[in-house]
């Protein structure tokens, strides 16, 4: 493994990090010119490309790197609590719930269509996990990671029926919008829905990386971590709300992007290690560059058409996965 | 009255042979007795045959997808309209139809009615405008469909009729000093869904005397982004109006958007009817509704 040099690399990337942002500003649907991009640091906005790269292009590259570090985080969370490496964010029922909500306001239902789509998203997202965790025992406080696991996965089934209901009794032409939303975009980006997302994926980040040798206990199984000191009721309860947060932020800007939780924590514990020391700043940093890189090729790969962010996401997630996998044997 | 033309229809069909056609459409050879009960699926398969006076031979119409054309409403109202969407199997077999007319290429896939081949083998022959499954779409491809339908309904004198209607539409364009840049815009306010390079939306902002900044994209329509419109500059932002895709919540998002609105909302636009940006009776009509707004453009620089 890569032990010795985890921190190098770490500081790598972040070194790294403003590169990829001057590349997301610079590539795109369109060729801008170079001058556009230094009238950045002048702060001047004399032409159209100048616009494009500071209202349109800048809240999507820090967008990317938002929910990109957010939904890494939670997905290492995710796998963490659950003690399962398939777990994702979704699997407590955000993304459907979520999914079911902005349906709902793009086929025009209720109230649901008088509020903007975004805050439809957060709504929905909040209120499937509240679902989920209530038919867990959550009330009860016996909450085993099997019977969350359990419930998540049957709330979300009913959820995504419910979706399907709608969208099949809806006008089919209206279709299109709601598939893409659940592929996951960013052109809907703006600056104004970044902080609340900042705060959340610093705040997140920065009590996971205090609290990194609970987590780690969490990994060894919930009765073992108890014996270890760990507070199981009032961690499980934390980190559920954590991932939550996280996720249903992520899912309000972006859409249900899929995959970024699942791949990104097993990508750094392939490069990093499996402790949370590494695994935390990692997951965020991965999961940042990943989604920045999977937004430019969005925009560059069938110019100037957009793709949906879960088709490139799968074709550069993918090959990266297999050939570390290939490489480390994992068993 | 209608015994007495049912009478008289049966005498002269015994006397006369009712005529055949036999035409290939979309791959697939078409030929029997002329139809006499038709259902037509989307509007401008419908509109073409009210257009070539069927009215009274058809059965069924379904999938509108805005208001049917002023001059077309009282024929097209006496007609049942067997669904919203897509009538089930179930529904055009009961309506006892013996010719289906579809328009786009999902009437006959399983989300519509089914495969053209099944129900061929069940007796009901069907044609599918041929916009669907030719590589060039233009205003030819158009009066292909109408000479063909009138082949197949045995109103041929009609179909001229509607032939030259259109091409003296065609004819009343006014030439333009500039070749503008025009955007048409259909629904999708993220990745604004827009008229591509292929098909006969890109044939109608040419033949308007216009450039399509949706060009470069390789088929029908395309998503695009902002970036590339805002780059390309319209000079005419033309918003289509559907029911379910109405013009106002598109020109409101711009109007509330930070950026677009600084750069768009100065930019003329119009408003279009869904169905005069797709192939149909109408699509001279639009022709001439950008040519139109084109030329009013260039006379207030």
């Amino acid at each position: 493994m890569f032990r010795h040099y985890s921190w190098p690399l770490l500081y790598l990337a972040i070194l790294f990090f403003p590169a990829s942002i001057i590349a997301g500003l610079a590539l795109g649907g369109v060729p801008l010119p170079l001058e556009s991009l230094l009238n950045i640091l002048t702060g001047e906005q004399n032409s159209v490309s100048d616009l494009i790269i500071t209202e349109l292009r800048m809240p999507r590259v820090l967008g990317a790197a938002l929910v990109g570090g957010a939904l890494g985080l939670a997905g290492a969370l995710a796998q963490t609590l659950f003690r399962n490496p398939l777990a994702d964010p979704y699997l407590l029922g955000v993304a459907n719930g979520a999914s079911l909500l902005v349906v709902m306001h793009i086929f025009g239902w209720s109230i649901v269509a008088l509020l903007p789509i975004s805050l439809s998203a957060f709504i929905g997202g909040l209120a499937a996990f509240s679902l989920v965790w209530f038919c867990a025992g959550g009330r009860k406080g016996q909450v085993y990671p099997l019977t969350l696991t359990l419930a998540g996965v049957a709330i979300a089934a009913l959820l995504s029926a419910l979706t399907t209901l709608i969208m099949l009794l809806g006008d089919q032409r209206a279709l299109g919008p709601a598939l893409r939303w659940m592929l996951g975009s960013l052109s809907g980006a703006e600056l104004n829905q970044l902080p609340f997302l900042t705060i959340t994926l610093v705040g997140s980040s920065l009590l996971a990386w205090h609290r990194r040798r609970q987590l780690d206990a969490l990994l060894m199984g919930w009765n073992k971590a108890q014996t270890l000191g760990v507070n199981i009721k009032k961690e499980r309860l934390l980190w559920c709300g954590v991932i939550v947060l996280l996720s249903a932020t992520s899912v309000a800007l972006a859409g249900a992007v899929g995959f970024v939780g699942l791949v990104v924590p097993h990508l750094t514990r392939l490069l990093l290690g499996a402790s949370h020391r590494y695994l935390i700043p990692g997951s965020v940093l991965i999961g940042a560059f990943l989604l920045m890189w999977v937004d430019i090729l969005c925009r560059t790969l069938l110019a100037p058409e957009e793709l949906p962010l879960g088709i490139p996401m799968a074709l550069l997630a993918v090959p990266l996965l297999l050939s570390l996998l290939r490489k480390h044997h994992v068993h | 009255m209608r015994l007495l033309s049912f009478c008289l229809h049966l005498l002269i069909s015994s006397i006369l042979p009712l005529s055949a056609y036999a035409i290939d459409n979309c791959g697939i050879a078409v030929k029997g007795q002329t139809p006499q009960r038709i259902v037509t699926l989307n509007q401008h398969s419908t509109e073409l045959l009210l257009q070539l006076g069927v009215g009274d031979r058809m059965v069924g119409t379904a999938y509108p997808d805005d208001a049917i054309w002023q001059p077309l409403k009282a024929a097209y109202d006496r007609i049942p309209r067997l669904s919203v969407f897509y009538p089930t199997v179930e529904q055009v077999l009961f309506s006892n139809a013996d010719f289906i007319v579809g328009g786009f290429n999902s009437a006959f896939s399983p989300q519509g009615v089914g495969d053209r081949h099944w129900w061929q083998k069940h007796g009901i022959n069907s044609y599918l405008l041929p916009s669907n499954c030719s590589e060039q779409v233009d205003m030819d491809t158009i009066w292909q469909s109408i000479r063909e339908l009138g082949e197949i309904l045995n109103v041929t004198a009609n179909a001229q009729k509607e032939i030259k209607r259109q091409q003296h539409i065609l004819s009343q364009l006014s030439p333009l000093q500039n070749e503008a840049k025009v955007l048409l815009w259909s629904h999708d306010e993220n990745s604004p869904y827009i008229v591509g390079g292929r098909g006969i939306g890109q044939e109608m902002i040419r033949l308007a005397g216009a450039r399509n900044i949706g060009d470069s994209i390789p088929r029908p329509w395309g998503h695009i982004t902002w970036e590339a419109i805002l780059l390309a500059k319209p000079d005419l932002i033309i918003f289509v109006e559907a029911d379910w895709a109405p013009a106002s919540s598109k020109q409101s998002f711009i109007q509330s958007h930070p950026v677009l609105s600084q750069q768009l909302s100065s930019i003329p636009s119009i408003t279009m009817p869904f169905s005069e940006t797709i192939e149909g009776i109408r699509t001279a009509q639009g022709v001439l509704r950008i040519n139109k707004a084109l030329a009013d453009l260039e006379d207030t620089r």
